[in-house]
This record gives structure tokens, sequence and C-alpha cells, in this order.
């Protein structure tokens, strides 16, 4: 009972979201465009259909994408209340990245700290190639390439740097 | 005092000049990126200044951007708006004028540049400025989140700061532009604050108080 109740409260925030939205339908049961969900979340219809009917749940790299989709965080949309409209809605100073893409970042920055001094400044960079590629208006394959050429140049810094550092002697 | 631009006479379906990207564009944009943030995030702070990015045009029209957003430029580029963006193109500038992002407005193409110039990034106002030199073009640009109703009076007023920063972020990334401006060598800015003779400044004074202009 405790999982149908989760699943239905969570149907009906989606579907208020989408309301909000502008995608709601008349001709629905669940009075939402199905089809506009279905392509976002990359489902099919029918999986779409079911979300708003309170009949499943998505799994969580649905739930980011709906959330994104929805300008809410996916925590609120999973777990949140109705009267309890999230605070971060339109509040432009918080990163939204799907997980797997944060995850290939810090998989592939990972090496970066063993070769850097400055901890603190390879962060940031960090933090600016993760904010910058939440921007980037591109199919993933092409946003892993980027990520890619982002930490290979700061690869080429520190070697540069290090270069540097043995013909002064230091 | 700098001039106003009127941009009534521009066919707003126009191409702005002969442009050529360089053929590696995309991917400049972010080999370097690690240099080009250390180099650009030197500056950002001063003036309020969130954004900064430097596009340079070659003798041969051929041209190359380095910016601390590339987002900006790659989804301009890989969307086709980069080349109807007057921001990028010397004709729009007149004797090293300033440019303010949001006064092309009917340009047809303008809401999808600036959606992605400023809204995406939370910029509330962003302005370009022009330097020749060598028969090359050079254009920094600047932008900042501050949403304070005086930024123009203020950047305006300060500009020959504003060039300052353009120029020194410019011969901080001299040697990796020359990499990709053969078989020209990429120009060297010797004269500092070369606006001086050109921009009379309007005296200009405002009283300041918290940090909040009064």
């Amino acid at each position: 009972l405790e999982r149908d109740h989760f699943v239905y409260n969570f149907s009906r925030r989606l579907t208020h979201l989408m309301q909000q939205a502008g995608f709601g339908s008349l001709r629905s049961k669940a009075g939402v465009k199905i089809k506009h969900l279905a392509e976002i979340s990359g489902c099919s219809h029918q999986m779409a259909r079911r979300y708003v009917l309170g009949d499943a749940l998505p799994d969580v790299d649905v739930t980011f994408k709906i959330a994104k989709w929805l300008k809410v965080s996916p925590g609120w949309l999973l777990f949140g209340e109705e009267s309890d409209i999230p605070n971060n809605i339109n509040q432009k100073n918080l990163i939204n990245i799907e997980p797997d893409l944060l995850e290939y970042i810090l998989m592939k920055s990972a090496p970066l700290f063993s070769i850097t001094n400055d901890t603190r400044e390879l962060a940031c960079f960090i933090m600016d190639i993760i904010n910058d590629t939440t921007h980037i208006e591109a199919e993933k394959k092409d946003i892993l390439k980027i990520v890619d050429i982002s930490i290979h140049s700061a690869m080429r810094f520190n070697e540069n740097v290090n270069d540097k550092r043995a013909k002064i002697g230091r | 005092m700098i001039k106003e631009r009127k941009l009534d006479d521009r066919c707003p379906l126009m191409l702005f000049d002969a442009t050529k990207l360089h053929d590696d564009i995309l991917d400049i944009l972010y080999e370097n990126r690690r240099s080009i943030t250390k180099i650009f995030r030197e500056v950002i702070g001063f003036y309020d200044i969130d954004h900064v990015s430097l596009t340079v045009r070659s003798p041969s029209n051929e041209f190359v951007v380095f910016s601390i957003t590339p987002n900006i430029e790659y989804n301009l580029i890989t969307q086709g708006l980069w080349q109807h963006d007057f921001t990028n193109f010397p004709s729009s500038y007149i004797n090293n004028d300033l440019l303010w992002w949001d006064e092309d407005k009917k340009n047809p193409y303008f809401s999808d540049i600036y959606k992605i110039k400023g809204q995406k990034n939370n910029y509330t106002l962003g302005l370009s400025l022009s330097r020749k030199i060598e028969g090359f073009f050079i254009i920094y640009s600047f932008a900042t989140k501050n949403k304070n109703a005086n930024l123009r009076s203020y950047y305006i007023s300060n500009i020959q700061g504003l060039y300052d920063i353009g120029d020194h972020c410019y011969k901080s990334i001299r040697d990796i532009y020359s990499s990709y401006c053969k078989p020209y060598v990429a120009p060297v800015i010797t004269n500092a604050l070369f606006m001086a003779p050109i921009v009379k400044k309007k005296p200009f004074l405002q009283l300041i108080v918290n940090n909040k202009f009064l």
C-alpha cells in the first residue's frame, strides 16, 4: 500500500507540473500530453502513460530527465509534497546534470588530482566543465567528446607546467 | 563619448561579412580550455565581469574564438547562429566602438542568439569591444550577472579598463593563438590604452554607497 501511495503521489506531482508547463490535455485520461512525456523520457507511449496514471515509477535516469524538463529537483519530483513546491524552481545558480554524465566527468577528472599541485584551482576547472557541459546543446556522444578534450587540455597544461619547472630546476 | 550605434538601416537578413571560421573551431574552443580558463579567470570579478571571450580574425578573414564559457560559442556555431551575431564582425564596429549584445533586436535571429549568449548563462548584460592591429581584428566580449540598472553607464565609464583587461587576455593567449593563424604571425599589442586618443570619455560621476549605485 505504501508503494502504491508513493507512486500515486509521484504521478500527481508529475501531471500537475506538466499542466502548469502547458502540457495539459482534455482528451487524455491523465489530463496531460503523454506523447511529450514519452519523447522527453525516451520511453514508450505506454510506459509514459503508466507514469502519469500512477501505475509505475521511472528509473533514476528518466526521473532526472523529467525533472530537468519540468525545472524541479528530481528529489522533489519523487518525494515532494504538492503544497510545497520546491524553492529551486527557476533558481538560477543550481546545476542540473544527469548522473551518468556527472559520473563520467568525475571519473575522467580523477587522474588530474594526482598530477596537479593546486587542487582548489583544479576543482574550479572541473566545476567549469560540469557547468558548461549542462548548457551544451548536442548529442551525448559529442558532449562526452568535449569532456574528453577538456580533460586532455588539463593533462597538457600540467605537462607544460612541469616542463617549465624542470627547465628552471625547481 | 562612445557613439551609440543605430542599427535601423541594416537589412535584418544580412549575413555579416565574409566569414570563415577556423576548420577546427569546435576543437579549438576546448583543446586549450585549461590554459584559457586559468588566464581568463584572472580577470573575472573586475568590473563585476562573469564572462570573457576573445575573437580574432586573421588577415585572411579566418575567425578563431577563445572563451571562458565555451558553451556559448559552441551552441551558436553548431546551430548556425554565429554568422548572424552582429557582435562577431568588424563591419558592426566603427572605430573601436562598443556594441551591447542586446541592441540588435531587429535581427530575426536575435532572440535565439541572445538566449544562448545571455539567458542560458544568466548574464544580465553583455558587451563587445573591438581592436584592429596589423591586419588582424580582435573582439573582446564581456558579460555580467549583475542586475544593477545603471550598468551601461558604469561600463562606458570604465571602457579603458575593459580594453586593458582584453589586451591582457590577448597578450596571455597570443602563443596559443599563434598556432592557429599560420602563415601569419599573431600580432603583438604594444600600445596600452590605445583607446585614449579615440574615445573621449564623458566625465562620469556617480555616488556609490555600500556597493550600490544611488
